[in-house]
C-alpha cells in the first residue's frame, strides 16, 4: 500500500472507464488528455506573454 | 562572390569536400543565424513556448531511457528507484507528445509553411509520425502483461498489412533494438535537422491583419524568453 502522500491521486487498480458513442469509443483519462491540450492551446493563444522590462 | 572566395578557399582547397560541406553550412546557416542573440516581437506569445517545451522532454526521454536500458527490466520492474525512473520516463513521453500536438496545433493555424518553410513543416510532420513509433515500440518493451496485450492486439494489424514479417511485434529484441536504437536516433536526427530548417528561414511571422499587406521586418526583441 503506498503512503497516502505519493498515492495516485485517482485509483488505477480497476478497469478504465470508456465513453462509448455510436463508432466513438475513446477511454476518458484520453479525452481528459486532450480536453486539457485545448485548454492549453488556447490559454497559450490567449494569455498575453510576459514583458522583459528595459534595460534589464 | 562565390562561397570559396567569400571564405578565402583557394582552388585546391575548393576541391576538397571538407571544404565544400565547411562552405555550404557556414553560407546556409551563418553564426549569427544558428544562435541568434534576438527573434522577432510576434515570438513573444506563449504559443511559441512549445516547440522548445517539446526538445526539454525529449532530453528528459533520452536521459532516463538511457537509464532504463543500464539497469534493464529487473530493476525498473522491482525496485522502487528504477519505478522512479520508469514513471520518469513514461510522463516525460506524456508530455512530449502534449508539447509536440500544442506545437503542431500552433503551426497548422499560423501555416508554418509559409514563406518557403515547406521543408520545415514536413520534417516537423515525418518527427511526429516516427516518435509515435518510438512510442510504440516502447509499449511493447516494457516486459509486462501490458506489453503483451498490445502486442498481441497489434500484430493482428500489421500482419493485415503486411508488414508482420519485418515487423514482428512479438519479438521484444527487435521491438527493443528499435526503441532504444534506431528510432530515437532517428527522432533526434529529425529534431536537428527540424530546428536548422527553423534557424535559417527564421520562425514563422503570423498572419497579416485582414485587408492589411503582409508586415515588414518586425522589430526584434531580445532571444531567451521565448524561442520557436
Amino acid at each position: 500500500m503506498p503512503h497516502p502522500v505519493i498515492a495516485a491521486l485517482f485509483d488505477l487498480s480497476h478497469p478504465a472507464h470508456y465513453l462509448h458513442w455510436h463508432f466513438f469509443q475513446m477511454s476518458v483519462a484520453n479525452v481528459m488528455v486532450i480536453l486539457l491540450m485545448i485548454a492549453v492551446f488556447l490559454a497559450a493563444i490567449l494569455i498575453p506573454f510576459p514583458k522583459r522590462e528595459r534595460g534589464s | 562572390m562565390s562561397d570559396g572566395e567569400r571564405t578565402g578557399a583557394s582552388t585546391g582547397e575548393r576541391r576538397m569536400w571538407t571544404t565544400w560541406v565547411r562552405e555550404r553550412a557556414v553560407s546556409s546557416l551563418p553564426p549569427e543565424k544558428l544562435l541568434p542573440d534576438r527573434q522577432p516581437s510576434y515570438v513573444s506569445s506563449w504559443i511559441y513556448v512549445f516547440g522548445v517545451a517539446t526538445i526539454a522532454a525529449l532530453v528528459v526521454v533520452v536521459v532516463s531511457g538511457m537509464i532504463l536500458g543500464l539497469a534493464g527490466p529487473a530493476w525498473w520492474h522491482t525496485s522502487s528507484l528504477g519505478r522512479f525512473f520508469n514513471g520518469i520516463h513514461l510522463w516525460a513521453v506524456e508530455l512530449f507528445f502534449f508539447a509536440m500536438v500544442v506545437h503542431l496545433w500552433g503551426k497548422f493555424f499560423m501555416a508554418a509553411w509559409r514563406g518557403g518553410r515547406g521543408r520545415t513543416w514536413v520534417s516537423g510532420a515525418v518527427t511526429f509520425l516516427v516518435a509515435i513509433g518510438a512510442a510504440f515500440t516502447g509499449y511493447l518493451s516494457q516486459q509486462n502483461f501490458d506489453s503483451q496485450w498490445i502486442a498481441s492486439e497489434g500484430k493482428d494489424g500489421l500482419n493485415s498489412v503486411g508488414i508482420g514479417a519485418f515487423f514482428n511485434v512479438a519479438n521484444f529484441g527487435q521491438m527493443y533494438t528499435f526503441h532504444v536504437i534506431l528510432l530515437p536516433v532517428a527522432v533526434v536526427a529529425l529534431v536537428v535537422w527540424h530546428v536548422l530548417l527553423v534557424r535559417r528561414s527564421g520562425v514563422v511571422p503570423p498572419y497579416p491583419a485582414r485587408g492589411a499587406a503582409a508586415a515588414p521586418a518586425p522589430a526584434a526583441t531580445p532571444a531567451g524568453g521565448a524561442e520557436q
